[in-house]
Parts: structure tokens; sequence; C-alpha cells
């Protein structure tokens, strides 16, 4: 095939560039390195450039594109970057216009008009990209002689807005990815790795949903397993463990199961952490992860009020929740939660007692970190659409300021002065809780630096 | 040069090289030799010269034209 195409990520910044310390969290975005080998299985040549871990260079970009070839340029789109992305693609344009620039990714799917409506932008996916940029690229390559533009699924272009292509439902028919598309030696820290797509959950703040897919998608677990050992091969040396960014990798206990006992059996050599929900966790499912290599877990707690988790669709609770931070606690399991302020329902006293909480979370188990950010309306989520039926006023509309940690919301109970007090104060819990502010000020560092591995 | 979309959402791009009343073998990558085999259960539709096209139809054209 002649048509090669860049696979670019942009940063967010502050939720990320800031947590990217020399290099330490080399991790460029597992979607595009899947893509990239999605589409190499058909002959396209693929490279993937994340530039949350590169300056941008346009000297280099206009050597890829003019001398080397790259006539199509895919960027990824996030809520909080697509002012960035469309300054970018115009720069793109003008080194040369004949390249065509197509965008995928959350905001993608979330918004396409916000993007297509750029001059700059010529073709915008939705939802799962491998087959979708498999037929643009087939497009590209042959033109309508092989597939006419209004028949690309899932990909809305300048002149026509095609129908709709559903996710994958099979994840196991996609190739594992070979982390040789990045720079291997240069994966230090955790390496990423996904065994599913969806979530079973519902909550009102998350977009999850809609951008992953209302079913929970699974890989087969040999085929994770065999991942798994790939990447040992070729970046154990140098990278730390191994972190599934899955929204849920306990969602099905056999399947955890099945994956624990070949961990166990086959003396897998590299510690691994997830990110779950409290409701898919029991006693066994702790002393499972814990015996088999697992030394951290994520949970998104939200509220330590546990009727504003049930009016925002958590489905959790905090009494189950305590006693499973109790069990781990008899384990070297490092607990990350993740706390949110200025839930719709939200007041002051509700939020005073999402801090009261974590003080408590802080006493109960010495491996507990937390983070705390601020409620932020992603487009797409059902707190965005319903706004103004729940009384949550959007005060700021410049999602470059959809960093989790800006306010940008009211209701007639908080403010977002109400919201930057009470979030100063939340990092100040763990310093409290320790006591003397030298052992704080450490363990806050350490804090940040683990909040950057996840 | 086809486009065969699956009932799991996937599509798969190449050149037919062989069929049976089971499966269609596709060549996807000429340089690398890199091949898949599709059962015809799981085809969902079938793009061919830009048009679309049903299975038997497409079994019809191939199998007249060979392989």
């Amino acid at each position: 095939m002649n048509t090669k195409i860049l696979l670019i990520n942009l940063p967010c910044y502050l939720t990320m560039k800031e947590f990217v310390d020399n290099d330490f969290n080399y991790n460029p975005s597992l979607g595009l390195l899947a893509l990239s080998e999605y589409v190499s299985l058909f002959g396209f040549e693929a490279r993937v450039i994340d530039y949350n871990f590169e300056e941008i260079d346009y000297a280099v970009l206009e050597e890829a594109i003019c001398q080397e070839g790259f006539s199509v340029v895919g960027v990824t789109v996030y809520t909080e970057n697509l002012d960035l992305v469309l300054r970018f693609v115009k720069k793109l344009k003008k080194i040369d216009p004949r390249v065509r620039i197509m965008a995928g990714g959350p905001h993608a799917t979330l918004k396409p008009d916000d993007i297509i409506k750029s001059r700059y932008v010529d073709f915008v996916t939705a939802k799962d990209g491998e087959a979708s940029l498999l037929e643009l690229l087939m497009y590209l390559e042959f033109g309508e002689a092989c597939i006419k533009e209004e028949d690309l699924e899932g990909v809305i272009s300048r002149r026509c807005r095609n129908r709709d292509r559903e996710n994958v439902t099979d994840l196991s028919l996609l190739p594992i990815i070979n982390r040789e598309r990045a720079e291997i030696s240069r994966y230090r820290n955790l390496v990423t790795i996904y065994s599913s797509k969806g979530c079973p959950g519902r909550c009102i703040y998350c977009a999850a949903t809609f951008i992953s897919g209302a079913r929970y998608r699974i890989r087969d677990v040999y085929s994770i397993f065999l991942e798994c050992w790939l990447i040992f091969y070729q970046c154990g040396q140098s990278a730390r463990g191994l972190f599934f960014i899955d929204d849920t990798f306990t969602a099905q206990k056999t399947r955890t199961k099945e994956f624990c006992g070949l961990v166990r059996q086959y003396d897998f050599p590299m510690y691994w952490s997830c990110e779950s929900r409290i409701d898919v966790i029991c006693e066994e499912t702790i002393d499972m992860l814990a015996e088999s290599k697992c030394c951290a877990i994520q949970f998104g707690v939200e509220s330590g009020d546990q009727e504003i988790l049930d009016t925002i669709g958590k489905h959790i609770r905090l009494d189950h929740l305590e006693h499973m931070i109790s069990h781990a606690a008899k384990y070297e399991l490092r607990i990350q939660l993740g706390f949110m302020l200025g839930h719709y329902p939200d007041t002051e006293e509700t939020m005073r007692k999402t801090l009261d909480f974590i003080r408590k979370m802080l006493k109960l188990n010495g491996n507990i970190n937390y983070s705390v950010s601020i409620n932020t309306p992603f487009p797409g989520t059902w707190q965005y659409e319903h706004a103004e039926e729940i009384g949550l006023e959007i005060t700021d509309h410049d999602y470059s300021h959809y960093d989790l940690i800006t306010p940008v919301i009211r209701t007639e109970h908080f403010d977002e002065s109400m919201l930057r007090r009470l979030y100063q104060e939340s990092g100040m819990l763990r310093a409290e809780v320790c006591g003397r502010q030298e052992r704080a000020a450490a363990a806050e560092i350490k804090h940040r630096t683990e909040a950057a591995a996840w | 040069m086809v486009i065969i979309r699956t009932i799991q959402n996937l599509s798969y791009a190449g050149t037919v090289k062989n069929w049976t009343e089971e499966y269609v073998e596709l060549e996807a990558d000429r340089r690398t030799g890199i091949r898949f085999l599709i059962p015809l259960k799981e085809i969902r539709e079938i793009i061919r010269n830009g048009e679309r096209c049903i299975w038997e139809r497409f079994l019809e054209v191939i199998q007249a034209e060979g392989v």
C-alpha cells in the first residue's frame, strides 16, 4: 500500500503534561498503537507520535509529510484539547494542503460536529476506530473503485454524514499490540494494557458508556496473558509493571479468577495494577488479586455521602468499601481512591463529609492514596445533557479549562470559590492525618508521584 | 480487492485467495503474506468494486473470474 498515516496524540495540558517528568511515565497512547497495529496487518504504514512525550516539532512533521510521504494524519481529540487539535491541524494544512486530516477519540465520538466544522479536518470517526480507519485508508488508496465515500461506516466527512458503525463486539479478534511500535527502551514505569472495554456502571458524570459503549466487552484471558508475556520480554528489564487501563478490570469474577490463576500457575514475573468498581469487589477477589502480583487497585468513590452516591447513580455502598479497605489492609496492596467535589446535589456539608471520609480511610489502611478532582460536566454525560433540569449551571464553556481541577460549574448550594477552597483543603488531608508537617510533605510528594503512575 | 465486514463489526480488506462452503480466505498484505480465514456465517457485508453485494452474488462473480 502507498498510503502512509501518522497517528498523533496531543497533550491534555494540566491533567497529563505536568506529570510527565523526565520521561519517567513514557506510555504512548495505547489506542493509537492498537490502530497502527491493525492497519499494518493490511499493508498500511502507520507511525504513532504522542506529544505528551515529545516536543511538537513542525520541521519533523514537515519532513514526514513532504519527504517521507505520510499523506494522512489521524489525531485523537479529547474535550480538553479540542482547541489545541484545531490549531494543530491548521498548521499541518499549511505545511501541505493535500494532507488528509482525520480525527477520532472521545470527543470525536461525543461531539463530532465540534470537529468537522473546522475546514482543516477532512474526516471524523467515532467509537472503535480500527475498522473505520482501515476502510478510510482503503478509500484513500484506491478511491471509489474500492468503496464509496458514503459507504464508509462510522465516518463523517466534509461531504457526507454516514451511518454509524457499532463497536467491535469480540475484542479477541483484534491483534495483540506490539510495543515495538513505540520506543521500548523508554518504558520505565507502568506499561498500559487493556483487557476489556465498556463499563457496567451508569454514573451520571461519566462519559465511558457513550465512548466505549454500554456493553461490557472482554478479551480472551489467554490473549491478555500472552500480551503480558510479550510486554515482559520487550520491556521487563526497564518497566516497573503493567497497568490495566480498563474501566472495570474485575467486572467478571470468573475472568479475574482465571487471569490470576494463570499469573500464579506460570509465575508471571511482573507486578500489575488495575482500576475497578467497589461493587464488583469482594474479600475473595481481593485475596486473589493480592496473591497474584497485583500491587495496586484504583476505585472511583466520588463522594463520602451515601445519599449523594445514590443520587448520581454510582450504586456503591460506603460500608462495603470500608469493609474491603479493612480487609485489604493485611496485604501490601496499594489502594487509590478517587473522589469528586461538586456533584449537583452536593452542599458544603456533603463535600465536608467527603473530606471526613477520606480522613477515615487514611486512618483505616496505611496503603491508601487518594485523589480529589472537581466535577466537570463533559459533553456526552448525562449530567451535561440534563444540566438545566438538575440545576447545574455551567459557567465556563471553554473546554481547555475542563482539566478536572478548575471549577466550571455552580448550583444554588455551591459556587466556584467554594469548590476551589474545598479542593485546596483536600490536598492537606494526608498532612492532617500523618500529623507531622515534614512527613506530610514527603507523603504528598509520594502521593503525586504515585498519582502520576496511575 | 474487497472489503469484508463481519457481524463483530470488524472489517477486513484484501484479495480473495480461496473459498469453501464455510469460509473465505483473504490475503490482507501481499508483502507479508498475512491471510485471514473469515467464516461465511460471520460475514455481514461485502464491498467489491465500490459496490456492496451479498455473499451469493459475490461467490458467483469470483467463481466466474477465478482466483
